[in-house]
């Protein structure tokens, strides 16, 4: 017959039931627990388990036809655009594209959502953009001139999922008092466990590699609720990119920001503790659905002293983000002069006061 | 920019009150050394303590008279007289402060220079009222108590 052991959560070491405390307890750290509490501990300690993602695969909807597909000779990207759109250089790194008459067809989506921010409302944010920066070189406005700003539907994967989550935390109360010569100071230590749910709709995956990931992400969110069935129209005087990411390629990302989203809702629940230290995190996602869609983005590319600066504009939201170059004459100026002026007055202050 | 602003001058406030109540106690003046009065033992004149080197017939007080302050003013100001040394620990305290106020306002202004950043969660996302706590418990494990013996004061610096 094997005998069950138990070991300390605070130190490790093997427990031992004492008669006095009726309690187990160690030998080495001193501390007493109850059975119930150790068995709970236990218990959590093995049910830690691995991610789940289930996602339904996606099926698609056929293709669309009646679309030029343009090849960026640079840097790979295709660029499909309606037969009255002409594209002279590619979106992505500004080079010449080259029109390619044995393409392939583009993948209809499920969602489309269109334009709202006209293209003389993208300048205009990008002159705001420039505004209030301190460290932009001051010939920028001036000696900067606009490659050529262009709207492109990107394709980007949504996902629809319905989250559970697993947290448990080694969290501390601390409570600090005097009396006589001693300091005191008594660290309780909890174990805390939560468990909830969540639902995720439309978290968008850029389905491109041609635009950098991040300024994508930079611009969201955007309004799927707002999209359109796919149609064709909607595409005339615009370029669309073509997917080369598929979804399940893209799912990794999806499943990280939904898991770190549970993850952020779960831990705000933890109040009341002075320190809170996660110990381990497990999520399962269920009827996990998949669609295709193409959303609206303002690329602007700007050369500043033969370097390109690129920005993108959520074309439905008009959220703006972009790179703007650093003067670092102007970066140690400010640096030198907010040292001068705290120098000087802290030591008047430290004189004076 | 309002918020580099903000968060400058408030860094500067914090940081120089804390510097000066430091710099209150680092350069804390020596004890004033003892007074010495003279006093002309024959009409008890108040006299200039070089005429009266050498004369033998002199009492000599020390640390028994104490000399009222012609003002509460001027002797405060005596209290806050700083040698140069002081002033340059002062300065360098300051320059140490301002250096570092001066990167983190100049970090966060070139962090402003770069907006495109990916997002870290699909909150944005999240299916109003959707999110609910399905378990919620708070075990308390144990319990441990440290104690640290209170510097003694010291009883002549009171």
């Amino acid at each position: 017959m094997s005998v069950k052991e138990f070991k300390c959560p605070g130190c490790g070491a093997k427990l031992k039931w004492n008669a006095d405390e009726q309690k187990m307890k160690c030998d080495y750290c001193d501390n007493v627990y109850d059975i119930a509490t150790l068995e709970e501990f236990e218990s959590e300690e093995a049910s830690n388990t691995a991610d789940n993602y289930e996602w339904t695969p996606y099926s698609d909807n056929g293709e669309v036809s009646g679309l030029k597909v343009y090849v960026c000779k640079s840097c790979g990207g295709e660029i499909s655009a309606s037969g009255d759109t002409a594209a002279t250089s590619c979106p992505y790194c500004d080079s010449p594209v080259v029109l390619d008459n044995n393409v392939s067809g583009v993948l209809k989506p499920d969602l489309i959502i269109p334009f709202s921010k006209t293209k003389e409302e993208a300048q205009e944010a990008l002159k705001k953009f420039c505004k209030g920066k301190p460290l932009l070189p001051p010939t920028f406005i001036s000696e900067h001139h606009i490659e050529e700003i262009k709207g492109l539907y990107v394709p980007f994967w949504l996902y629809d999922c319905s989250a559970a989550g697993k947290m448990r935390f080694d969290a501390t109360k601390v409570k600090k008092w005097t009396s006589g010569d001693f300091d005191y100071t008594k660290t309780e230590h909890y174990m805390v466990i939560r468990e909830g749910g969540a639902s995720f709709d439309d978290v968008p995956v850029n389905g491109s590699t041609n635009m950098e990931a991040r300024y994508m992400e930079a611009i969201e969110p955007f309004e799927t609720k707002d999209g359109k069935q796919f149609q064709e129209a909607y595409l005339s005087g615009y370029l669309a990119d073509k997917y080369n990411v598929d979804s399940v390629e893209a799912q990794p990302r999806a499943n990280e920001r939904v898991k770190k989203g549970m993850e952020q809702l779960l831990r705000n629940t933890v109040v009341g503790y002075d320190t809170v230290t996660t110990q381990s995190s497990s999520m399962h996602l269920e009827t996990g659905e998949i669609r295709y869609a193409m959303l609206p983005v303002w690329i602007l590319s700007t050369k500043y002293r033969g370097k390109v600066y690129k920005f993108a504009m959520n074309a439905q939201t008009g959220k703006f983000v972009g790179e703007l170059p650093v003067s670092w004459s102007k970066f140690w100026g400010i640096f030198a002069l907010i040292t001068g002026i705290v120098t000087v007055l802290g030591t008047v202050l430290q004189i004076f006061m | 920019m309002k918020k580099i602003t903000a968060l400058a001058a408030a860094a500067f406030a914090a940081v120089t009150l804390t510097a000066t109540s430091y710099a209150q106690e680092a350069f804390q003046l020596e004890p004033e050394a003892p007074m010495v009065v003279y006093f002309n033992n024959s009409d008890d004149e108040y006299i200039d303590a070089g005429i009266t080197a050498g004369e033998p017939d002199r009492m000599f007080l020390e640390n028994s008279v104490q000399a009222e302050p012609e003002d509460d003013a001027a002797a405060e100001d005596s209290e806050k007289s700083f040698t140069a040394q002081d002033i340059l620990k002062m300065a360098g305290i300051s320059l140490c402060i301002g250096l570092v106020i001066a990167l983190v306002v100049c970090l966060i202004m070139k962090s402003c220079m770069k907006t495109a950043v990916p997002k870290i969660t699909a909150n944005d996302y999240i299916r109003k009222n959707s999110f609910n706590i399905t378990r919620s418990r708070d075990i308390f494990i144990y319990a441990n108590v440290t104690k640290k013996k209170r510097p003694q004061e010291n009883k002549d610096n009171k």
